[in-house]
């Protein structure tokens, strides 16, 4: 058990090294916070301890299934998948290998611009542990849904078009721009079996206090629960990948 | 039981049956070699036996050790070479060393002795800080040899390790691993090259269609075709129809064109030389050299397959176009 995460974490430094610490990788990853903020502050009248949450959300849903699913599909091009499957290593540890090198981008990424953000702006997170934890949740999460959808493609895009079917009507249904109450009920159904709705829902508690926090320890559960769901089904499509 | 043991192995892709019902033994310390042309079953085969793909039906155990079921603790034991893998290209040949350790749970200092001894052994300790991207294909051939056997393991499976390769590089990692096999280690080598086989091989199974058609030593399946002979003949000139001429004479079994020369496939050579030169007379032809040879693995491996050596190149030349057009290169 041990050994496999120490595994784990050779594969998810390596990932780190070559993949995520490129300069366009680490270009974007500063430049889409700012979009991001910049696509949901302007124009909406919010304040930005308002729109905290919301560009929280944003940027660690989509930096932390961004980069990840683009890796495994360049290394079954690049023919260093194949070596990587040459080790004593498991599908699950070579998953949650790169589940760790997305999840730790997309804390860093979220984290530094929006911790420049809050001190800058001098707004007030009402609590930094429960955001902390939240971030690191959500991240995990869409870290693992980037795994999924990767597990079975030979090229990026491939993984980068479902992704974007699943991840851009999710922004619209998740509370991000009308609150789920203002939803039709069949939508608010879809919304609260999505894992960006409760990321959302955890940062509103964090950051401006709204709602109790009961929901954002549901949140939190549901976050954790789609996480551990997606690695093993990222793990098991590896596996039919290569019959 | 040998040190991989095969039985029954299957594998179906869908309808197709790529692997039918094969059973062989490697013993401990030998050079095997598996050869068959493209699409014969072959890098299937290999794949199965390393754990990276399940058969439909069979057993493999590598030392003593189920691969379907335990495929982490047999990857523990053996090194594997498949033909698409390569390195880390942004990383340097060391780099990569160590992260294949790692991966081994290696301790670091015994990462480093290892890493620092075969990059030397391999000719490529002087450029080891250098990112692997600007290395020839030949180099990054060797250090995917050197990720391989960082933790010193006892097999090495190889799937066509010299494909592309230029000669020097191809000469230099068959060298290399006739060394590994003499200290002991035993190794499986998948292969399309007849020639490589022969020299290297303790013993050669043939695959064809997924079957296995011949098992045994180069020398004795060139035995098993000793019953024909090949004259070697070359003329001054060359005159339209003499194959067709030559291909008439009794025991003459076949004719082939092979450059300047031409080749009989005769059971009584001494006879047909004879033959050779009353036609080489009435047709006013002078006879430059004329050799009686023996059969070669090729021959041999020809009369199983019904393929030629340079059939083969061509399907693996077909093989290796379609790959880069599905990987979209």
């Amino acid at each position: 058990m041990m050994s496999d995460l120490r595994k784990a974490i050779q594969i998810a430094r390596k990932d780190t090294k070559i993949y995520y610490f490129s300069a366009p990788t680490v270009m974007m990853g500063l430049l889409f916070p700012v979009l991001m903020f910049l696509t949901f502050w302007i124009g909406r009248g919010l304040s930005i301890s308002e729109a905290l949450p919301g560009l929280s959300a944003l940027t660690v849903f989509f930096s932390g299934s961004s980069i990840g699913v683009t890796t495994l599909a360049l290394e079954r091009t690049k023919g260093t998948f194949d070596t990587q499957l040459a080790m004593p290593v498991s599908l699950l540890t070579i998953a949650l290998g790169k589940t760790i090198a997305s999840f730790s981008y997309g804390l860093v990424i979220t984290i530094i611009p929006v911790g420049i953000l809050a001190l800058v702006s001098q707004c007030q997170i009402m609590n930094p542990g429960l955001f902390l934890v939240s971030i690191a949740f959500s991240a995990l999460a869409s870290a693992g849904l980037g795994m999924v959808l990767s597990a079975t493609a030979k090229h990026v895009h491939e993984a980068m078009t479902p992704l974007n079917l699943i991840r851009i009507p999710m922004m619209f249904i998740s509370g991000l721009f009308t609150p789920i109450a203002n939803l039709p009920i069949f939508i608010q159904g879809i919304a609260y079996i999505m894992p960006l709705t409760h990321c959302v829902s955890s940062l509103q508690y964090a950051i401006l206090g709204s709602g109790n926090i009961q929901t954002f320890f549901i949140n939190l559960g549901v976050l954790i629960l789609y996480a551990v769901l997606f690695l093993i089904i990222a793990a098991k499509r590896l596996e039919k990948s290569l019959e | 039981m040998g040190i991989i043991s095969v039985e029954n192995l299957t594998k179906y892709y869908g309808d197709f049956l790529a692997v039918d019902h094969i059973s062989f033994e490697v013993r401990k310390g030998e050079f095997f070699g598996l050869l068959g042309p493209n699409g014969a079953g072959k890098t299937t085969t290999i794949r199965i036996l390393t754990g990276l793909l399940k058969p439909t039906s069979g057993t493999v155990h590598v030392m003593g050790i189920d691969v379907v079921k335990n495929p982490v603790d047999v990857k523990k034991q053996i090194g594997i070479i498949s033909e698409t893998a390569n390195p880390y290209l942004e990383m340097s040949a060391w780099e990569n060393l160590m992260f294949a350790g790692s991966l081994h749970d290696m301790p670091k200092e015994e990462r480093e002795k290892q890493a620092e001894n075969l990059l030397k052994l391999l000719g490529i300790y002087a450029r080891r800080n250098e990112k692997v991207e600007n290395f020839s294909k030949g180099l990054r051939k060797r250090v995917t040899i050197a990720m391989a056997l960082i933790h010193d393991p006892p097999i090495l499976f190889l799937d066509e390790p010299t494909v592309g390769l230029d000669v020097q590089s191809a000469r230099m990692i068959r060298e290399f691993l006739r060394r590994l096999n003499e200290r002991g280690t035993t190794i499986f080598l998948t292969t399309h090259y007849i020639e490589e086989a022969d020299i290297l091989c303790d013993r050669v199974a043939i695959i064809k269609n997924g079957k296995l058609v011949a098992l045994d030593s180069p020398e004795n399946l060139k035995a098993a075709n000793k019953e024909e002979k090949i004259v070697e003949v070359s003329f001054n000139k060359h005159i339209a129809g003499i194959e067709k001429e030559l291909a008439k004479l009794p025991t003459v079994s076949k004719t082939e064109k092979f450059g300047d020369k031409i080749r009989l496939y005769t059971s009584n050579p001494s006879v047909i030389i004879g033959e050779i030169s009353k036609i080489a007379e009435t047709k006013n032809l002078r006879i430059i050299s004329i050799n009686t040879l023996a059969p070669t693995l090729e021959d041999t491996f020809v009369k199983l397959t019904g393929l030629s050596s340079l059939d083969m190149e061509r399907m693996e030349q077909i093989g290796r176009l379609r790959k880069m057009k599905m990987k979209g290169m």
